[in-house]
């Protein structure tokens, strides 16, 4: 009887001080219900290494932010090796990183092509590969992200739905990077999604590089230019703020719509679906691709599969929110997802 | 009898700028629907008047035989820090005076480098731009868009207020060339400018304080690098620091070359950056109005700004006497 209730209280204490973020007590002698004990001993040593395109988005901050927090938790370790848009950086990083034989690698992919061999070569090393948001052609263990044509094809049909009978069914197209791949699947998508939709006019479609100031100078040009504009497709909330700016400035929020897309981020998100400066936001949700990513982390380090061997992805939704639908926690901020909320 | 000849041939290049900016005005009047219209060409300045500015800053640099690589770092970071301080919660005066004291302590330092340390103008502002980048990535700025959301109050206006349905931008890019013509033109410090480019040895030897000038000159190239970096943040309510690491800069440069400020120093005048900005706005407008491809814009762009370069080496042939160390 006495030992059964130390056992117990010495569990309880193990169970606070495990959730708390401290390792078990060895003398600890928690009940094992089969998984638990086995649960919390796979993750000590193992390291997850991440090799993003850059740490300066929330994006990336908000994937490790939930990372960091379930390593704390279950004790295995994070490094992050940031290429800073450079895929010379990132090739050596992951090369490097090859070497270091962490237990998985997580590739945020620059491009549909730049990484395929070096991934190759890191589930060759027996290194399990997660790839992030964009994928290459080659299967790895794990993709997690957003599927870009399917929020091109989104974004046309919000647009389509928000220029129909009734207005010019004019619109026009800002884009980021010609060159970049999240672009190019987001452009097509749109082009592919209009099709369905003869009523509506493409009537310009200009590159901005994601940044905000050339899509405001682009879409006041635009605007200008057609009267009748009825709305714009911004391919991302960053950039996309500049073409809200530019239907301000010319006092034509009635009448021009802005289709915008993100990851959902409290204040570029949300505050402009709220004020109406987005009419329509397809959210490819930051927080929880980072959830996903972190349990996608759980799993692997638990079933340590032969990499390549049995691949999975999980693929995002992409939600739409509009200044109707849009709810007090519809977005996230990286403190939040630090947080875990 | 040299700076004769020297005002010759910058007039010609400034001239045929001009001319080649008529006749892509005439064109574009004639044959683009919508573009002869006052409001079009409001946003057409106005498209290009941050460029405008920031090449203000160059020109006093470039006049004062120098070059200022740090200008698009120092506008994005020093703004980003503000903006950066003004969400965690500070006043918005407090945050842009503190941003604004990091500009010219920036330009402070760009010009000791070359002032005192005397290292070559181009060698010292590319390494400081990476220096202010790397440090604004490090401590100033947590995340690559700062978005601002608060009320920032009357100095929303900078960005996207207008008067008498001139853009503010508009405005605030011929304030900046005004205050910065009547100094180049009018005040002691503009003639110290355009002699310590001509000629740093015998300016030295006249007793000018060329030191203290090279600083002087450095820390008003950030000034205003900041208030353009404010008024793009306040036109598009987000600082984009990543414009640090993009080409902008030689932008800025284009502008003041194409309008005929040489990179030898000592000569052209606000006038020429004026001039070489609305070309470029010109350029911009039009190509958006034609709905061209992206890849073509700059293909077009390059070539007319190959062009211009093209005709002005033909008219300018370049000898030992305009030859400086410095050009580029």
């Amino acid at each position: 009887m006495k030992l059964s209730m130390l056992k117990k209280t010495v569990g309880v204490a193990a169970f606070i001080l495990g959730v708390s973020g401290q390792v078990v007590p060895a003398a600890a002698e928690r009940p094992d219900d089969g998984m638990i004990l086995k649960y919390q001993k796979t993750f000590e040593g193992k390291t997850v290494a991440f090799v993003p395109v850059t740490m300066g988005w929330d994006l990336t901050q908000g994937w490790m932010a939930a990372v960091e927090r379930d390593a704390e938790r279950l004790g295995y370790s994070v490094t992050i090796r940031d290429s800073n848009y450079s895929v010379d950086a990132g090739a050596q990083a992951i090369s490097q990183l090859i070497n270091e034989k962490p237990d998985i690698i997580i590739v945020q992919n620059a491009d549909m092509q730049a990484y395929v061999k070096l991934i190759q070569r890191a589930m060759g090393a027996g290194i399990n590969v997660i790839q992030m948001n964009m994928k290459t052609p080659v299967n790895s263990d794990a993709f997690v992200g957003g599927d870009w044509y399917g929020v091109g094809v989104e974004t046309a049909k919000e647009a389509a739905r928000l220029c129909g009978a009734g207005t010019s069914g004019k619109i026009a197209l800002i884009q980021g990077p010609v060159t970049a791949p999240p672009n190019q699947l987001g452009v097509a998508g749109v082009n592919d999604a209009l099709v369905d939709y003869p009523d509506v006019k493409l009537v310009a479609t200009q590159a901005a590089d994601w940044d905000a100031s050339k899509a405001h100078s682009i879409a006041s040009t635009i605007i200008k230019q057609h009267d009748d504009l009825c709305g714009f497709i911004g391919l991302w909330d960053n950039m996309d703020v500049g073409i809200a700016a530019a239907i301000r400035e010319a006092g034509k929020q009635e009448q021009i719509k802005l289709v915008s897309t993100g990851g959902g981020n409290k204040d570029l998100g949300c505050t402009n679906v709220e004020s109406g400066a987005f009419s329509s936001y397809v959210k490819v949700d930051t927080r929880e691709q980072a959830k996903v990513l972190a349990s996608t982390i759980q799993v692997l380090l638990q079933t340590q599969p032969e990499p390549g061997s049995q691949p999975f992805a999980v693929y995002t939704e992409n939600q739409i929110l509009t200044p109707d639908t849009v709810a007090p926690t519809s977005c996230w901020s990286v403190d939040q997802i630090k947080a875990g909320n | 009898m040299k700076s004769g000849r020297d005002a010759i041939l910058s007039l010609n290049q400034e001239q045929m700028v001009i001319a080649i900016s008529a006749v892509l005005f005439v064109l574009f009047s004639i044959l683009l629907d919508g573009f002869f219209r006052i409001s079009n060409l409001l946003s057409l300045l106005q498209s290009v008047s941050i460029l405008g500015i920031l090449a203000i800053g160059m020109a006093v640099v470039v006049i004062g035989r120098g070059i200022d690589l740090t200008m698009v770092a120092v506008m994005v970071f020093s703004t980003g820090w503000s903006f950066t301080l003004f969400a965690g919660g500070m006043q918005v005066e407090v945050a842009l005076l503190l941003g604004l004291l990091l500009a010219v302590a920036f330009g402070a330092i760009n010009g000791f480098l070359i002032a005192y340390v005397e290292i070559p103008a181009i060698f010292a502002t590319l390494a400081m731009a990476t220096v202010i980048s790397g440090l604004g990535r490090f401590a100033l700025v947590s995340s690559e868009n700062i978005f601002i959301s608060g009320d920032v109050g009357w100095f929303a206006s900078l960005g996207a207020g207008a008067i008498a349905a001139v853009p503010m931008p508009v405005l605030l890019f011929l304030v900046i060339s005004c205050i910065a013509f009547v100094a180049l033109r009018l005040t002691r410090y503009g003639a110290f400018v355009y002699a310590i480019g001509d000629n740093p040895l015998a300016s030295r030897n006249s007793g000018m304080p060329i030191r203290p000038m090279t600083v002087l000159m450095y820390s008003l190239a950030s000034l205003v690098a900041f208030c353009a970096g404010l008024i793009m943040a306040m036109t598009v309510s987000s600082v984009n620091t990543k414009l640090a690491s993009s080409t902008m800069v030689y932008d800025i440069i284009l502008v003041v070359v194409i309008g005929g400020i040489g990179l030898a120093g000592g000569k052209g005048s606000i006038r020429n950056v004026i001039s070489g900005t609305v070309l470029i706005g010109l350029l911009l407008n039009g190509l958006t109005i034609m709905n061209v491809d992206y890849s073509a814009q700059n293909i077009i762009k390059s070539l007319i700004l190959l062009l211009a370069i093209i005709v002005d080496s033909l008219l300018n042939p370049r000898d030992e006497q305009t030859a400086q160390q410095g050009d580029i």
